[in-house]
């Protein structure tokens, strides 16, 4: 459209120019006139073409600020002014699309085929440039936006594999005939949405950033959910652990970084029996390539946080005698949202829930039988191969005393303003190299390649598809067959009281401590040598306690007959939610919102006794005695008003990085042991080694060590007051949690938001990451209600009132009740506008 | 014509070319504005710009108030404009200013031809 309009211009400015140039000629004494002319002409061509191109990061300021099609169109109120009557090719019969008063389609179709084109073309209307956006960072294309800033994340998504994790997944998803009309129903959607589209009409981002939005395909569908995976099982430490086995020996490391810590609440912990025969692998010894130091990966990994609760309360313990099932999955605070609420109904069910933009069908909901949710699965489906080139062309590598071919995949990254960018990525038996001489942290004729689950061909849609057609457990296990990666904690119930959890996912099986360092690559008997059945992976139906629960914690005591390691469990959540759900009882939905909001911090209640009693005997000025007091009387919450958890967090982050000194400003990878771990040392190793602060002559022990760091929170606290002007310290304020638009445009941003909470924490909002969606679904059987809120809204658009009318009460732990409609006749006080779609 | 209705000429071309065709019509509605009208070049670069610059900026301040500054507000931050008024007379201003010349060409282009 762009280079239309610059003809035109160019066009226009040459017909001036000729024509004046013939007068020109004739009218020698005009030519004072004409000069005026050229000049003048010149001018208005010049100041066109200029204000019609971007300039550096400034759009194209005509272009852009013309109010009847740049950014001024793209400001909305909260009515909604779309068309109603909309014309597709493609559709089968008409389409009904009503839209509550928060924003949600209720979509109705006569088939499934109109149903997921609808939710293609609605979920664009609302989130286009985003779905466009996250597709493109899955598969490294931000530098054809940005320019050569986004390089190196680019590079980094190539030499994962994305584009060939996400082509696998399509050449599976060929097999299946009905998913795939399924993802191309859905893309169809889109891209009439996309064709419908003027340049008034595009979404803002495309305006600022000056581009248009391309052709929907199957791949971004499946870019995306690889996108997921790589956000939900790339937080791994096998280089970080090599390192700190090299540098600290196995005695240290196990003390550091132990697999398991006592006190810990299984997702599902003895209370089943394991009645099958185990797939068993032989260990394999000197497997390890723990022989040199790995340099520190750059930016390299997803969130930490990235987790989740769910649960799900039988009958047996509520009031009502229906379960009551829950979710909230902790992401990023992105703006636009991640979630996309949306119902979808046609004669072959019906389904509410919270949607992927870019991806068919409901991930987290409910229909009229069942409901289900997910957390991250924890698991280490992620494993580095050390790989030896023969030379320095990669051309080939070492397999068992022979010299094997890479295959090579050249990777063209086009760069914004100037030439593109040429990347080679080595493939072997392991995976895709992701670091050789050309990409740090690799040097010589080594590389590190990985092996990643999610290359693997996987039907992750198959599973969404039949959940959201589930009616019973049977069906639910059935679709959760289907499940790859990432692994998830699949929360279940129905209507008919069944509660369940199940922990789905490709698993390999492994030897113990397997894949937990880097791996020596030249053997292939160090692969991954079987899998986990599915009917063997870990799962819970009905048990006595009357609930099911998951929050990224281990997944299973040890009577489960695997190898179980994850780097990071998480350690806090799981006992709290349990300890709450154990004393429980008549339990309502409110009493599970409440949990999903409750700001109990667990490390603060286990472990700001043991810190206090350290410095009850230092010596303290005014404002460390003052501080001191009131941590003595908070209550353990962290709630927004309270100054006590702002002096907790003030004081644990100086501790762990006093404690934990010879981890950091190393040019080697390494990490810090856990909260629980460096409490577990704090308490019960007074002299640990690490407990010596390398900056002072003097030997510190724990209690020295807990000593300093108040100090030093104190004055953290006291320099945060003065930067910020304040003179009260609320937890709120402290923690700074705000929302970031995908394009981290600071005005698109939301600042100032205040929810309590933090990481470690039921309701885990941090400063920029947390529920991401809260849902509660009550399974009554003679109607299902469910409430549901996230941070955000349904719209993408920073000018739409829609585009975070839901934070307010995301923030205040509010919900809104879902609206569940049982046919389009429904009549309700929020539905606010409807349309409908039809065949051309 | 007199120099108003000139101005008012060009607003009504302005905006009936801008319904059909992008933002650089202006230049085209101001450039045969420029054409019809007898005033001097001078007084053209004032009647196109006048004329671009009122639509454009009435236009920007309508949708600034009917959408309560939803977007003018944070797009005027970006681009370092403290208040949505300044974004829609900046707005106006380079629609003006664009008006202006074009406005200029067509009456000096009117002068040659007439020759």
């Amino acid at each position: 459209m762009q280079s239309t309009y610059q003809v035109d211009v160019s066009y226009l400015a040459l017909t001036i120019i000729l024509s004046f140039e013939k007068t020109c000629t004739i009218q020698i004494l005009n030519r004072m006139k004409v000069l005026k002319l050229i000049v003048s002409a010149a001018i208005s061509v010049a100041l066109i073409a200029v204000l019609n191109m971007k300039m550096g990061m400034a759009p194209p300021l005509g272009k852009f600020l013309d109010p009847f099609h740049g950014f001024w169109q793209n400001s909305e109120t909260m009515d909604i002014r779309w068309k109603q009557q909309l014309t597709a090719d493609g559709l089968q019969a008409p389409v009904k699309v009503v839209y509550d008063d928060v924003m949600v389609p209720h979509i109705f179709a006569e088939n499934d085929d109109d149903l997921y084109f609808a939710q293609g073309y609605v979920t664009a209307q609302h989130r286009l440039w985003q779905m466009e956006f996250q597709t493109h960072a899955a598969s490294g294309r931000l530098s054809e936006l940005v320019g050569d800033k986004a390089l190196e994340f680019d590079r980094r998504q190539r030499r994962r594999g994305m584009v060939f994790a996400a082509e696998n997944f399509i050449q599976q998803l060929e097999k299946s005939p009905q998913l795939k009309k399924v993802a191309e129903a859905y893309t169809r959607g889109v891209n009439a949405y996309i064709q419908g589209l003027s340049y008034e009409d595009l979404p803002l981002e495309y305006k600022l950033l000056n581009y248009q939005p391309e052709e929907w395909t199957l791949l971004k569908c499946a870019l995306f959910l690889k996108y997921m995976a790589s956000d939900l099982t790339l937080f791994e430490l096998d280089l970080e652990y090599t390192n700190a086995m090299k540098l600290f020996g196995r005695k240290y490391f196990d003390m550091l970084y132990p697999d398991t810590v006592p006190g810990q609440d299984p997702i599902v912990n003895g209370m089943a029996q394991w009645n099958f025969e185990p797939t068993k692998v032989d260990t394999v010894k000197g497997a390890f390539a723990i022989d040199q130091f790995v340099a520190t990966e750059k930016n390299a990994k997803p969130h930490p946080d990235n987790g989740s609760n769910n649960w799900a309360v039988g009958g047996s313990k509520t009031r009502s005698g229906n379960p009551i099932l829950c979710n909230d999955p902790h992401l990023g605070l992105n703006l636009p949202s991640i979630w996309y609420q949306i119902q979808l109904h046609s004669p072959e069910g019906n389904v509410y829930g919270a949607s992927l933009p870019g991806v068919p069908t409901v991930i987290i909901g409910f229909n009229e039988q069942v409901a289900w949710g997910v957390t991250n699965a924890k698991r280490d489906v992620v494993d580095w191969y050390k790989v030896e080139f023969k030379d320095d062309s990669r051309e080939e590598y070492k397999l068992d005393g022979e010299w094997v071919k890479t295959r090579k995949r050249v990777e063209e990254i086009k760069l914004r303003g100037s030439e593109s960018y040429y990347d080679t990525v080595c493939y072997t038996i392991w995976g895709p190299v992701l670091y050789d001489e050309t990409f740090e942290p690799a040097n010589g004729k080594n590389g590190y390649a990985f092996r990643w689950i999610a290359h693997d061909p996987s039907e992750e849609m198959h599973t969404f598809y039949k959940l959201n057609k589930a009616r019973n457990y049977q069906d639910y296990l059935d679709a959760l067959d289907h499940y790859t990666c990432p692994a998830q904690n699949f929360v279940f119930a129905a209507t008919n009281g069944d509660i369940a959890m199940k922990i789905q996912g490709k698993f390999p099986v492994k030897w113990p401590e397997q894949g937990k360092f880097l791996m020596d690559g030249t053997h292939s008997v160090n692969a991954w040598q079987a899998y986990i059945p599915s009917t063997q992976n870990v799962h819970h139906y009905n048990p006595a306690r009357g609930f099911v629960s998951s929050a990224n914690q281990y997944p299973v005591d040890t009577g489960y007959p695997y190898y179980v390691y994850d780097a990071r469990y998480e350690q806090y959540r799981n006992r709290r939610i349990n300890q709450v759900l154990d004393s429980l009882q008549q339990i309502t939905a409110e009493d599970m919102m409440n949990l999903q909001n409750d700001n109990y911090n667990l490390i603060a209640a286990e472990n700001l006794p043991f810190l206090l009693r350290q410095v009850e005997s230092l010596e303290m000025n005014e404002e460390e005695r003052k501080i001191y007091e009131a941590l003595q009387q908070w209550d353990f919450f962290n709630e927004v008003d309270v100054a006590g958890a702002a002096y907790f967090e003030a004081w644990f982050d100086e501790l762990k990085t006093l404690v934990w000194d010879e981890m950091q400003g190393k040019s080697i990878a390494l990490v810090s042991p856990s909260h629980y771990t460096t409490f577990q040392l704090l308490k019960e190793n007074a002299d640990f080694e690490f407990f010596d602060v390398l900056s002072t002559p003097e030997k510190e022990n724990a209690c020295k060590v807990i000593q300093m760091a108040f100090q030093k929170g104190v004055k953290r606290i006291l320099s945060w007051k003065k930067e910020q002007g304040k003179e009260m310290v609320k937890w709120g304020d402290y923690k700074g949690t705000y929302l970031q638009h995908l394009a981290r445009l600071e005005p698109f941003n939301i600042r100032n938001v205040q929810n309590g909470g933090n990481h470690n924490i039921v309701n885990a909002t941090s400063e920029r990451h947390g529920p991401s969606w809260r849902m509660v679904v009550e399974l009554d059987p003679k109607g299902v209600k469910a409430w549901g809120v996230y941070p955000g809204g349904q719209s993408g658009n920073v000018g739409s009132p829609y585009y975070n009318n839901l934070l307010p009460y995301w923030e205040q732990g509010k919900y809104y009740p879902l609206l569940f409609m049982q046919s389009v006749e429904e009549k309700s006080e929020r539905i606010i506008f409807d349309q409908t779609l039809q065949a051309k | 014509m007199k120099f108003w209705t000139s101005i008012l000429s060009i607003i009504i071309l302005v905006v009936a070319l801008e319904l059909v065709l992008p933002w650089w019509s202006i230049g085209i509605a101001a450039c045969i504005g420029g054409l019809l009208n007898a005033e001097t070049p001078a007084k053209n670069f004032l009647i196109g710009f006048t004329g671009v610059f009122l639509v454009w900026t009435a236009y920007a301040l309508f949708i600034d108030f009917n959408t309560s500054s939803i977007l003018s507000g944070k797009v005027g931050e970006l681009l370092f404009l403290p208040s949505p008024i300044l974004l829609a007379l900046v707005t106006g201003l380079l629609g003006g200013i664009v008006g202006g010349f074009s406005c200029l060409t067509g009456r000096l282009l009117k002068a040659v031809v007439k020759n």
